[in-house]
């Protein structure tokens, strides 16, 4: 049985890929990639499409196994080629391109639903998220009935409410209008530097990266470049 | 102020249109009411013990027969969808087959195999073991038939939604903390929802209708009793009443699936996610291969072997005398098919437009009365057109157009359920594109929606032309004179215990409607490769 990564420890948020490689209908998408993200650190990740970039995220998250390397979160070793802990175990908040909001679920009830219904503030949780990100007002509404905007910011309640150890963002703004786009993804850096949470954004646009991150890598032919 | 004009015209236009063929279809409805309500010991007929038997043991084998369809059928999608068995496409296509199978020919199979004195007996009574062999004949033999003939109603829309779900919902559930379990029951289920309803309720009437199993297997539904009454008793009163019951259980079905319908048109948020997450599975691919065979394997391998055993042992024998199977009976098989599948798409379309287009309880309404002809047998609704043409459109009586109307009456739900489940899942955004480009609402529909849905309106269709095919009831008492089909071939050889010239009409049949199946499963892969 595998455990959960969910220990507070000095590694909490720590994300650290070694020699990591994996591949899609034999072609190698990563090819020995290694990437360190330390706790509360908001890294990007720039390449243009096809490149790899949400591979890595899948990888990262467990969707996608890896055929050799080393995968470790919080210190704990969580992908190898011996060992794969599945997805939910691992305890990373994912921001799919989409959203991938769930369709039959109200906004309460998607930024609510990785919460345990044994945990006992999880009523609070989700309406301390609903407050932080504005959304006090749309809490019965469906995903369809939401802007853009405000679909993005349900998707990032529902990645913060598990608490996880780190985000993973994958183009989490291209479905946005550009004014919306800059001041919502500043809103939102904002919120996630506060809780302060490890993330990890893949992005294409290399402004946006820039202006939001620590550290920026670009990711070229499986491996990553510093910028 | 134009925008305002335009959303009425297109909507009075829809639902004129919706209303005269919903209003058309209803004859058998009006029909039955009327010789129901004329009769002189109309309650007498109504509460009776029988009566309640019989409606007990219909609702426990629908219950079973679309519960147990449903269950196979996500089991089959599941795997064929979601983990690299082998053989993918070959399984598809075996899966869908059982459909082609009419259930008075695997009836008859299934007694001559599994009764009491059939093959199996007589074996297993030369060992001494048939006290440990179950009773097969009445409810489990009727079930067992049914269920392995119609969950592909299930089947193929499920497989088709299942395709169409957006990966990221379930990967999203995924990294929040939920397992597979709770994954599959939270987010998995009510978004496939819509789809095992929507099959789950075709089973559900066509078990409630079907006529053949339950003779043969001697399990008294609604169906058989009222055959009793039209063909032995001569006593059409009765047989309206029982019908009248039969109908409320229909109505009480769609009741209970609108009840668990809501506002929810789930399509796809974006192409960004669209390939779907194979499971590896190593050697227990071959065993869920082997797994997965099983459910074609009883539902199509054994009855086609039975025919063709007994068409070897009459041709050895010398069983047959005489085949006497022109090559016109196969045409007017196919001709007929085709005809009732042009038609009944015809009239399926304004109806899902109207549904879907325009939601509203006026819509749902029409739509749900739309339903009612596969919850018909269809000895009810053949003899109603027969009254209804005689007494108002005689020029037309016995002829190959009351015919096509029967079977649109009989097969508008499927091809409606068909159109429907798919223009629920097109984005109204790229009809909304069209719009806005200045193509008015009705090119909008030719050019944009329709080809969208195209592979949905043709897999209706074809589903329509198989059911054609097998159609009996209803092609017996409506065919022209001297009209002749392979199921009236079957059916008249059959009856008569010429098993072995039964057998060959009846392989023809399975034979002509195999590449049909196979077709729809292809188109249905291309649809997958075009997204």
């Amino acid at each position: 049985m595998y455990s959960d990564i969910k220990g507070k420890t000095a590694n909490y948020g720590r994300i650290q890929l070694e020699e990591v490689s994996t591949s899609f209908n034999e072609t190698k998408i990563l090819d020995e990639f290694s990437l360190i993200v330390e706790p509360g650190q908001f890294v990007s990740i720039l390449g243009t499409s096809g490149i790899g970039k949400t591979t890595l995220l899948r990888a990262i998250s467990g969707f996608k196994r890896i055929s050799s390397g080393y995968l470790r979160i919080n210190g704990q070793l969580a992908s190898s080629n011996f060992l794969h802990i599945p997805p939910e175990k691992r305890n990373l908040g994912f921001v799919f391109q989409d959203y991938a909001l769930f369709p039959h679920l109200n906004v309460v009830e998607n930024i609510g639903y990785g919460i345990s219904k044994k945990y006992d503030n999880r009523r609070t949780r989700v309406e301390e998220l609903i407050n932080i990100l504005d959304l006090s007002t749309h809490e019965k509404k469906f995903p369809s009935q939401l802007s853009g905007g405000q679909q993005q910011r349900v998707a990032i309640g529902r990645a913060m409410a598990i608490n996880p150890s780190a985000i993973l963002m994958d183009e989490p703004f291209s479905n946005l209008d550009f004014s919306l786009k800059k001041s919502l993804s500043s809103e939102i850096k904002k919120i996630i530097s506060k809780s302060g949470t490890s993330t990890i954004m893949v992005t294409h646009d290399e402004n946006e990266a820039e202006r939001l991150s620590d550290k920026c890598y670009l990711m070229e032919n499986g491996k990553l470049k510093d910028l | 102020m134009i925008k305002f004009r335009n959303i009425n015209i297109n909507y009075y236009w829809l639902s004129t249109l919706s209303t005269i063929i919903v209003s058309a279809v209803s004859i058998p409805i009006i029909y039955l009411v009327f010789r129901a309500v004329n009769a002189e010991n109309f309650a007498e007929l109504l509460f009776r013990e029988r009566v309640l038997l019989i409606i007990i043991r219909s609702i426990a084998l629908i219950v079973f027969v679309t519960f147990f369809s449903v269950v196979i059928s996500y089991l089959l999608c599941h795997f064929l969808v979601k983990t690299n068995v082998p053989f993918k496409k070959f399984l598809t296509v075996f899966c869908c087959l059982p459909i082609v199978i009419p259930s008075y020919v695997y009836g008859m199979v299934f007694v001559d195999l599994l009764g009491p004195k059939g093959r199996i007996h007589k074996i297993l009574s030369n060992a001494n073991v048939t006290d440990y062999f179950p009773d097969l004949y009445g409810f489990w033999g009727a079930a067992i038939v049914l269920t392995f003939l119609s969950y592909p109603y299930v089947f193929l829309p499920l497989r088709a939604a299942m395709l169409r779900l957006d990966n990221s919902f379930e990967d999203a559930s995924r990294s929040l903390g939920r397992g597979r379990l709770k994954t599959f029951f939270y987010i998995s289920l009510p978004l496939l929802f819509p789809a095992i309803r929507s099959g789950g309720i075709l089973v559900a009437l066509y078990t409630l209708s079907d006529f053949g199993a339950v003779a043969l297997l001697r399990y008294e539904t609604f169906t058989w009793a009222i055959m009793t009454q039209y063909e032995v008793g001569f006593n059409r009163i009765a047989a309206a009443i029982l019908s009248l019951v039969l109908v409320i259980i229909a109505i009480s079905l769609l009741g209970f699936d609108t009840l668990f319908s809501g506002p929810k048109n789930y399509h796809s948020s974006s192409s960004s996610n669209r390939f779907i997450n194979i499971d590896r599975l190593d050697y227990k691919r071959w065993i869920v291969f082997l797994g997965i065979c099983i459910v074609p394997f009883i539902g199509v391998i054994i009855p086609v072997g039975g025919l063709l055993y007994w068409l070897l042992r009459g041709l050895f024998i010398g069983e047959v005398y005489s085949f006497n199977l022109s090559f016109g009976t196969i045409f007017n098989s196919l001709y007929v098919a085709a005809l009732a599948s042009f038609f009944t798409l015809i009239i399926a379309m304004p109806i899902a437009f109207f549904a879907v287009k325009h939601k509203g309880k006026f819509s749902i309404l029409l739509e749900k009365i739309s339903y009612i002809g596969f919850g018909l047998p269809a000895i009810v609704v053949a003899l109603s057109l027969v009254y209804f043409s005689i007494n108002f459109t005689f020029p037309i009586y016995q002829t190959i157009f009351v015919l096509t109307f029967g079977y649109g009456v009989l097969f508008l739900p499927v091809a409606v359920s068909a159109i429907k489940t798919t223009l629920m899942q097109v984005n109204q955004n790229l009809e909304d594109a069209s719009r806005g480009l200045g193509i008015g609402y009705w090119l909008t529909l030719w050019r944009i929606t329709i080809p969208l849905i195209m592979p949905s309106i043709l897999a209706g269709g074809l589903l329509v032309f198989l059911l054609t095919l097998k159609e009996l009831p209803l092609t017996m008492i409506l065919a022209p004179l001297n009209f002749d089909s392979l199921a009236l071939k079957v059916w008249g050889y059959a009856s008569e215990a010429f098993f072995a010239e039964a057998a060959l009409p009846a392989l023809i049949l399975i034979l002509l409607s195999g590449p049909a199946s196979a077709y729809l499963v292809l188109k249905r892969n291309d649809i997958e490769k075009s997204n």
